[in-house]
């Protein structure tokens, strides 16, 4: 998922991606509950938990921004 | 202490040699360690080894120019790469002199990246140097129907 992520946002302009070790920042960490990893935050706010192949991560990813990943006819 | 191991060195310079294209910069953010407490102060635990660790990646490959800022004298440039956390890492291909600024830290890592999170820093910095991206082109129409600013931030375990 870090690297996925990474390649997100050197692909697309409206893309940061951030990795974070969360054993070296817990406090931090907690703030997001992070209690399993992997996992992925989606603007402060949407979960994705747990590894998953690129297709299923950017839909993941779509969904938590708000758009329907089945719905390509925007 | 030598972070990577001889056998490690060797594997590192063959693919940073065979997958680097253009040249990439990589910025760490940390406060230096003084030693000293002050109170209210907080310094980079781990920063020195960060920035020990991505001495040995740079003198791999002369693609690789690391640099080191710190954010309490240069607030802001770390709040220009949008640093949170200390030590962290940006990686971003380095632009020919005169072209205009590249939206700044859109790629990071927190803390130091050993163990699996090595890989995350190769991977990125192969990512970053590299034209063509590696994703495929379902992927790529996806993230093209953003049209609002995405912040991931992914947790992991250094293993």
């Amino acid at each position: 998922m870090a690297s996925l992520a990474h390649q997100f946002a050197l692909a697309q302009p409206l893309v940061s991606a951030d990795v974070v070790s969360a054993g070296e920042f817990q406090e931090y960490s907690s703030r997001f509950a992070v209690q399993a990893v992997p996992k992925t935050v989606v603007n402060a706010r949407a979960d994705i938990v747990g590894g998953m192949p690129e297709a299923m991560f950017v839909a993941e990813v779509l969904r938590a921004a708000g758009i329907d990943p089945d719905n390509t006819g925007d | 202490m030598a972070f990577l191991r001889p056998a490690d060195v060797e594997r590192v310079r063959l693919r940073l040699e065979r997958d680097l294209e253009d040249d990439v910069d990589v910025i760490l953010f940390a406060v230096p360690q003084t030693g000293l407490f002050v109170p209210g102060r907080n310094e980079s635990a781990t920063g020195k080894q960060t920035e020990a660790l991505l001495g040995e990646v740079a003198a791999l490959s002369e693609k690789i120019h690391v640099r080191v800022v710190n954010p309490r004298t240069d607030p802001d440039e770390t709040t220009a790469f949008g640093v949170e956390l200390d030590p962290a890492i940006v990686i971003e291909k380095r632009l020919p002199s005169g072209s205009p600024p590249a939206a700044a830290g859109r790629v990071r890592m927190y803390g130091v990246p050993t163990g699996y999170e090595f890989m995350t820093l190769l991977d990125a910095v192969t990512a970053a140097s590299r034209a063509a991206p590696t994703l495929s082109d379902d992927t790529l129409a996806a993230l093209g129907r953003l049209r609002e600013p995405v912040h991931l931030q992914v947790f992991v375990t250094p293993t």
